[in-house]
């Protein structure tokens, strides 16, 4: 099995981290891989808010939930967001760019987890304001994010569904 | 730059293919990535068709245009369909995520599959178009002589084979990172 193969067969969601920073060449590496995502049509729509603020992280985890922290308590939480009303293609490229992200995040050694929940925030009374201290550009929305760091946990593979795949030859 | 960062800066859509057929070893190691991706509440919501019959395929390609390949006659085409919107889940949890969030899951497992084979040495690309040949007038025709399971809809697919020719990487756009910090 070569390191790509097995980089995506070893990816696990990780929902607990060190709090110690990224490094910055580690980080733009990663984004780097977001950069580099392939898009229908090329058109690219995407915007990557990377937020390594964790005292803004908990105060966002706090809108959704005080008892719990919604991003794991991650060093670092990208936000993925694409204007409203683009095509349905939108979700499968930021699907896409995402699993670039979690592929070379996870093959520079850190662990992370593609988020969905943040959403109820985003579409929630402190929208705005999260909006804009994550600096999200007008008009955009939420799509996906993930959480980034050394994991501290980690768990099983799921299990697999083969019969999920048909072969017509 | 390690292996797995190589590949997705050297991955490119790739439009015109060796007609030699994908190794069956290489084909089930891609579809392996496949079902190794993560999914929303881990829902594993698709379903892959591997279509390795050209003429089934070039029939397909006509459908749409009969002086174009909408697949670039790859020896490889694998489909991912997903159950259609359960309008019944609407307000719950499980809408959330099967309904949003399934255009997501697709496109983690399609750039699994992709990333994969561009690790073994074959080219690839992500087709969207397909969806106008399901949702035709010969749409469910070809639903029948995939195998696609019943009730399920078209969201993605990923041509493959050995590339025939490469091209340049897409401009880079940083501008669309920002880093909120302390």
């Amino acid at each position: 099995m070569n390191e790509v193969l097995k980089t995506i067969s070893d990816r696990r969601s990780i929902r607990a981290y060190d709090p110690t920073p990224i490094p910055e060449a580690d980080l733009q590496a990663i984004m780097t891989a977001a950069l580099e995502a392939p898009t229908a049509r090329n058109l690219q729509p995407w915007h990557f808010s990377v937020v390594t603020n964790r005292a803004l992280l908990d105060e966002f985890d706090d809108a959704l939930n005080p008892e719990k922290s919604v991003t794991y308590k991650a060093p670092a939480v990208i936000f993925i967001t694409a204007p409203v009303d683009r095509s349905f293609f939108v979700k499968v490229d930021c699907g896409i760019a995402v699993q670039n992200m979690a592929l070379a995040a996870w093959s520079l050694g850190y662990g992370s987890v593609i988020l969905g929940m943040p959403r109820m925030v985003f579409t929630g009374e402190k929208a705005a304001y999260f909006n804009e201290k994550f600096e999200i550009p007008e008009g955009h929305e939420f799509i996906i994010a993930l959480s980034v760091g050394k994991a501290l946990a980690s768990k099983d593979a799921h299990e697999q569904h083969p019969e999920k795949i048909s072969y017509i030859r | 730059m390690n292996h797995t960062l190589q590949t997705i800066a050297d991955r490119r859509s790739i439009r015109a293919y060796e007609p030699t057929p994908v190794a069956d070893a290489d084909l089930r190691a891609i579809m392996n990535a496949a079902l190794q991706s993560p999914s929303g509440m881990n829902r594993q919501p698709w379903h892959f068709t591997v279509v390795t019959d050209r003429a089934l395929l070039d029939e397909f390609d006509a459908a749409h245009d009969p002086n174009a390949s909408l697949t670039y006659r790859a020896p490889a085409v694998i489909f991912v369909t997903v159950p259609v919107n359960r309008a019944e889940l609407s307000n719950s949890a499980d809408a959330y995520v099967c309904g949003r969030d399934r255009g997501i899951d697709c496109g983690i497992a399609v750039q699994n599959m992709a990333l994969a084979a561009w690790s073994l040495g074959y080219g690839n690309v992500i087709l969207g178009m397909p969806r106008a040949v399901f949702e035709g007038e010969r749409g469910p025709e070809f639903m029948e002589r995939f195998g696609i399971p019943e009730g399920h809809e078209f969201i993605i697919a990923l041509a493959v084979g050995k590339a025939a020719k490469g091209k340049d990487a897409h401009e880079l756009h940083p501008e669309k990172v920002h880093y909120v910090g302390q």
